[in-house]
């Protein structure tokens, strides 16, 4: 019922009530904002991002055409803005990282160190570690992570999001959550602090 | 080992729930044998919660800030500038709706005590009729030709009355002793705006007159007051085609836009 709902404020908003698109606005904000935040890396241009992909999907709403569903539509707007500005971020400034020496797709041991019990970290220092190694991961692999474990995308959404393949978005999400999970490691942090905390696997069905 | 690389894709897949129950129990059966693999799910599945449940709340002002956004474009196509007067600036908040279709020549301001606010508006309604006649549209300041007669539309088109709301402070309304014969339908041109002013011209009474300067897609231009008290909006920008609504202002012969629409 709510899918045809917003079919339905979708249909408003293409025959000129722009007052409409205030509803989809605040229905999807929420997801739309974090994805642009977990991508972009700061609330500013996340903000920025935000608002230009709303504006974006207004503007161009007339090519919605319901193949896939509107939140789906519109993180791939989202993800596009993204990554313009993150493209255009990179020409503008000087780069000054440092390749890492043992290159892009090092393995990295896991070591049993990371559950010492010597220290217990805040929540909020284990996101902190979580968003700074989200930032290190290179951009594609940050869109697929976060569109599966935040807005909560099957691969074949992902796929015709980011006009992929399905077998290369299963073995992309592989790779980021591995890629991650080595950086999470060597910054200790995230992993110290939980060996204290949750230790739970099996979810979503 | 290959057995692990074989499982590590679906261990992940697993997490996100693409496996099918046979490829689940598979998977499930090599972990519980596999500690490098557990492990690996294990911390799969710690980043995964964590990412899950860090939603941020959105700024609070992102909507207002998208439904700002998406409005000009809107207003761009088809929005009616009303025409304000000039001097009610601060005084007071005019709407002008709908089209003053009728009695234009006879628009004119009571200034009861809008006097000392805008002494100029307020000039004796019957100073300016005398001179009517005078002062057409040849004294009009830049104006790349005389602005020629329009087809003066003759017939008698119901009267539309103009409503312009106020504070008490001043009100507008039809001159006392309306123009007969006052009845014409409004003529419409389209062009660009090309210029945009207010008339500093004193003979004649055009002083404080603003006008706009149109030109036509043949080239040829048009200067088009407006109602005496009346200023151009800020919206309407050099470059703007517009749509207007003009009739000749009975007691100056002037011609005169009634209203004003951007249409693209």
């Amino acid at each position: 019922v709510a899918e045809k709902t917003e079919l339905e404020i979708i249909e408003c908003v293409k025959r000129g009530n722009a007052d409409a698109f205030g509803e989809l606005v605040e229905k999807h904000q929420k997801l739309v904002y974090n994805l642009a935040l977990k991508m972009l890396g700061n609330q500013e241009d996340a903000e920025d991002a935000a608002q230009e992909a709303f504006i974006k999907a207004y503007r161009s709403i007339e090519s919605f055409r319901g193949e896939s569903k509107f939140s789906v539509w519109l993180y791939k707007l989202t993800n596009n803005v993204c990554l313009d500005m993150l493209r255009k971020r990179r020409e503008s400034t000087v780069s000054l990282s440092v390749e890492d020496e043992s290159g892009e797709d090092s393995e990295i041991e896991i070591s049993d160190e990371r559950f010492s019990p010597d220290e217990v970290y805040e929540k909020k220092e284990m996101r902190e570690a979580l968003h700074k190694g989200l930032s290190e991961l290179d951009e594609d692999f940050r869109s697929v992570l976060v569109l599966r474990e935040m807005n909560g995308l099957s691969y074949d959404e992902i796929a015709s999001a980011l006009n992929l393949d399905p077998g290369t978005v299963k073995s992309r999400i592989f790779r980021a959550r591995k890629k991650l999970c080595a950086i999470l490691t060597v910054d200790g942090n995230f992993f110290g602090f939980s060996s204290s905390n949750q230790k739970e696997g099996g979810r979503k069905s | 080992l290959t057995d692990c690389a074989k499982f590590a894709e679906l261990i992940s897949a697993m997490l996100d729930g693409e496996l099918t129950a046979e490829e689940e129990s598979l998977v499930k059966e090599h972990i519980e044998n596999c500690s490098e693999c557990a492990q690996m799910y294990e911390m799969f599945a710690l980043v995964s919660g964590e990412l899950e449940s860090d939603l941020a709340e959105p700024p609070a002002a992102l909507k207002d800030k998208v439904m700002s956004g998406i409005k000009p474009v809107k207003k761009k196509k088809g929005i009616i500038v009303s025409l304000r007067p000039y001097m009610t600036a601060a005084a007071c908040l005019v709407l002008v709706i709908g089209i003053f279709a009728a009695g234009r020549g006879g628009f004119g301001m009571r200034a009861d005590n809008a006097a000392s606010t805008a002494p100029r508006a307020a000039a004796p309604e019957t100073a300016m009729a005398d001179t009517a006649g005078d002062c057409a549209a040849p004294m009009a300041p830049m104006a790349p030709e005389a602005p020629a007669e329009p087809e003066a539309p003759a017939a008698d088109a119901g009267a539309n009355g103009t409503q312009v709301y106020g504070d008490n402070s001043y009100s507008c309304e039809y001159a006392e002793e309306p123009m007969e014969d006052s009845a014409a339908s409004p003529v419409i041109y389209v062009g660009t705006v090309v210029d945009r002013a207010m008339s500093k011209v004193n003979e004649n009474d055009l002083t404080g007159r603003a006008y706009i300067g149109i030109e036509f897609d043949d080239g040829t231009g048009e200067i088009f007051w407006l109602a005496r008290g009346y200023e151009l909006p800020d919206e309407l920008e050099l470059g703007d085609r517009v749509e207007i609504e003009s009739e000749i202002e009975k007691n100056t012969g002037l011609l005169v836009a009634t209203q004003v629409s951007i249409i693209e």
